[in-house]
């Protein structure tokens, strides 16, 4: 109670609630428009939070990201095309119910799913984030070495198809953040000698805005002339009786699930919304129904969807792992106001942590309110013409990694990350490992070199506890569970 | 995809060997005495997975079958847009530095919103200027980011 008054006397202001609103309002209008997504939000967004205090940036950013989850579904039913990789699986029966002129049901339903997805996933990272930091508190240099090379080690599995393709990005952003002051040595590295801007090393931040904003926008650039208009009209918004049953029967299932997607390192919300598309299915009262128009469908992936929003946050804030790219991002706000995500956040910044988790809650609810009272004007947002929008962009890429250390470099960088990143969706190759790398890459480095100084030099440190032992076990399965499994159903099929 | 994917290992080989070669010239863990791996240890572990992850790429794509095989559009219309965008920023960023923002800004705006939209020119000045000047007081005056630090106005 004392924590929860001290949350209201000096974090959640009521220009804290301000921002957050903003964050919002700006995510869903954010999500809406197809080709911007809660990624590209956020990192355009971040350069914003510079100048704001830890519980200001860090909460605005969490209601874009809330919001824009959200918002993906708007263009998703409207127009077919999903406004964020998210709602992909919202667009199938969303558009369907639109077609059939109840467009304003399945927005409805969505609203209402993402919220109680949103919801539960609020739930899980106040009940598990403290225990599992508690939990991480006890681990050691050898421990994080081992949690960083796991979150690595999933860079395989959220690559789809080509993983070497996946393996590559993320190699090239290790050996990004290898340049400049080795932190164990003082030693530098890849630095032109007096070169003071690659001495320091490459900051991430512009990297991100680079590969996801940027890039973004080189490809909206492509077919910048391509111009939709919406054709349903928005009635019926709220749920009737019916609906609302099906919505409460399936959306917190998939919210869980959903929550649980974005606790795995590296693994977003278009995934959680899939998956709880197929959930949906196979709890669905009406399955033959879905693909034609389903309420029980559009609960499922919205629920899934935001599920992931607080599932992310838990690794983020108690282990220093993000849960997806957009979390990815926040680490690198809560870096720049001084802060470090992993389990001494809980023990140092108490107020902050629990004012975030609040924070979520609320987001999570202006997000309700707004997409009930605000769908018609959201709508709008579809109207706003890309070649006014994307210059937009353009400037605020450029300003954005220009902010965070006044540095031109910074915006070379960003510039150079941009072109790379447009060249490297031409391929096929997921820029999200690069991030994962960006990050774990230095952590695992620093932790490794650190637990055998510690020791002497002997390995033998990374197989002493049995946190060690339960990391070592998550990497065998993560990088050969796939091999075993084929094996054995090979095995079983020749005994048939 | 196959000749995309061969430039991309191509490149990927160069800098993985080149990265080796730099790092092998760096202390080892003799040098510190303390058992810690010298600082060119990991980079050259991350550059040997990158060369693995690199053969194998190669060697996928020299078994991809034709159908596998899709086209990638690098000389479209749509892309030949997109790289002279890529060339107007580069020289923006170029510019930047000694013509300041506010200058610089407008001028890209309105060059890129007068190719894109092909509106009235007056009408495309404005909506240039706004957008130059609504980014540049939210940093400025808001955010405190020193967007006019440089350039010609700088004394």
């Amino acid at each position: 109670m004392d924590l929860l008054i001290e949350i209201f006397q000096t974090s959640l202001t009521p220009m804290v609630f301000l921002y957050m609103a903003a964050g919002v309002l700006a995510g869903i209008c954010i999500g809406a428009l197809p080709g911007l997504t809660a990624t590209m939000g956020v990192a355009l967004l971040l350069p914003m939070t510079f100048g704001m205090d830890a519980a200001q940036g860090i909460l605005m950013l969490l209601g874009i990201y809330c919001g824009a989850i959200y918002g993906g579904s708007i263009s998703a039913v409207l127009l077919h095309t999903p406004g964020t990789p998210a709602s992909a699986a919202t667009a199938i029966d969303g558009y369907a119910l639109a077609q059939k002129g109840e467009a304003g049901r399945a927005l409805g339903t969505a609203t209402l799913a993402s919220y109680i997805g949103g919801l539960v996933s609020v739930a899980c990272l106040w009940l598990i984030s403290p225990q599992l930091a508690k939990l991480a508190l006890q681990f050691s240099s050898a421990e994080f070495f081992l949690l960083a090379l796991f979150g690595l080690c999933i860079i395989g599995n959220i690559s789809g198809q080509e993983i070497e393709k996946g393996l590559i990005c993320g190699c090239l952003g290790i050996l990004v953040a290898t340049v400049g002051i080795d932190s164990v040595t003082s030693y530098i590295r890849f630095s032109p000698e007096g070169d003071y801007n690659f001495m320091g090393g490459i900051s991430y931040i512009p990297i991100m805005i680079g590969l996801f904003a940027m890039s973004q926008a080189f490809e909206n650039i492509e077919d910048i002339f391509s111009e939709e208009e919406i054709q349903a009209k928005i009635t019926n918004i709220l749920p009737k009786k019916e609906d609302l049953k099906k919505i409460i029967r399936i959306a917190p299932v998939t919210g869980l699930i959903g929550t649980f997607i974005g606790i795995i390192p590296g693994a977003g919300a278009d995934i959680g919304s899939f998956v709880g598309y197929n959930v949906a299915r196979s709890i669905a009262k009406e399955p033959e129904k879905f693909g034609t128009g389903s309420v029980e469908a559009v609960s499922g992936p919205e629920g899934g969807n935001n599920g992931v929003t607080g599932g992310a946050m838990i690794p983020m804030l108690t282990l220093g792992v993000p849960g997806d790219a957009v979390t990815a991002i926040m680490i690198g706000a809560l870096t720049i106001q001084g802060l470090t995500p992993g389990p001494m956040l809980f023990e140092t910044n108490k107020v902050l942590v629990y004012t975030i988790f609040l924070g979520m809650f609320i987001a999570n609810t202006l997000m309700c309110i707004f997409g009930f009272a605000g769908i018609r004007l959201f709508t709008k947002v579809l109207s706003v013409p890309k070649v006014i929008l994307i210059p937009a962009i353009f400037v605020l890429c450029i300003i954005g990694s220009f902010a965070m250390k006044n540095s031109l470099f910074d915006v070379w960088v960003m510039l150079i990350a941009g072109i790379v990143g447009y060249f490297l969706g031409k391929l096929k190759v997921p820029t999200s490992p690069a991030i994962l790398g960006l990050i774990l890459g230095p952590m695992a480095e620093k932790n490794f070199r650190t637990a055998l100084l510690k020791s002497g030099g002997d390995p033998v440190v990374f197989f002493q506890t049995p946190i060690c032992w339960f990391f070592l076990i998550l990497i065998f399965v993560t990088l050969f569970g796939g091999m075993i499994k084929e094996f054995l159903a090979g095995k079983k099929k020749a005994a048939k | 995809m196959k000749k995309g994917n061969l430039i991309l290992a191509a490149l990927c080989a160069v800098l993985g060997i080149g990265i080796i070669v730099v790092a092998s010239g760096y202390p080892s863990a003799a040098d510190y005495g303390t058992g810690v791996p010298g600082p060119g240890l990991w980079p050259i572990a991350i550059s040997v997975v990158l060369l693995a992850c690199t053969a194998i790429l190669v060697y996928r794509t020299l078994r991809m079958k034709p159908e596998q095989d899709t086209k990638i559009e690098l000389w479209s219309t749509g892309t030949r847009r997109v790289y002279i965008t890529m060339a107007m920023l580069v020289v923006y960023v170029l510019v930047l530095e000694f013509v300041g923002f506010i200058i610089a800004t407008t001028v890209l705006e309105f060059i890129l919103i007068q190719w894109f939209a092909k509106k009235n020119p007056v009408i495309t000045l404005i909506i240039s200027a706004a957008i130059t000047m609504v980014v540049y007081a939210a940093f400025k005056f808001l955010l405190n980011v020193p967007v006019d630090s440089f350039g010609i106005f700088v004394i």
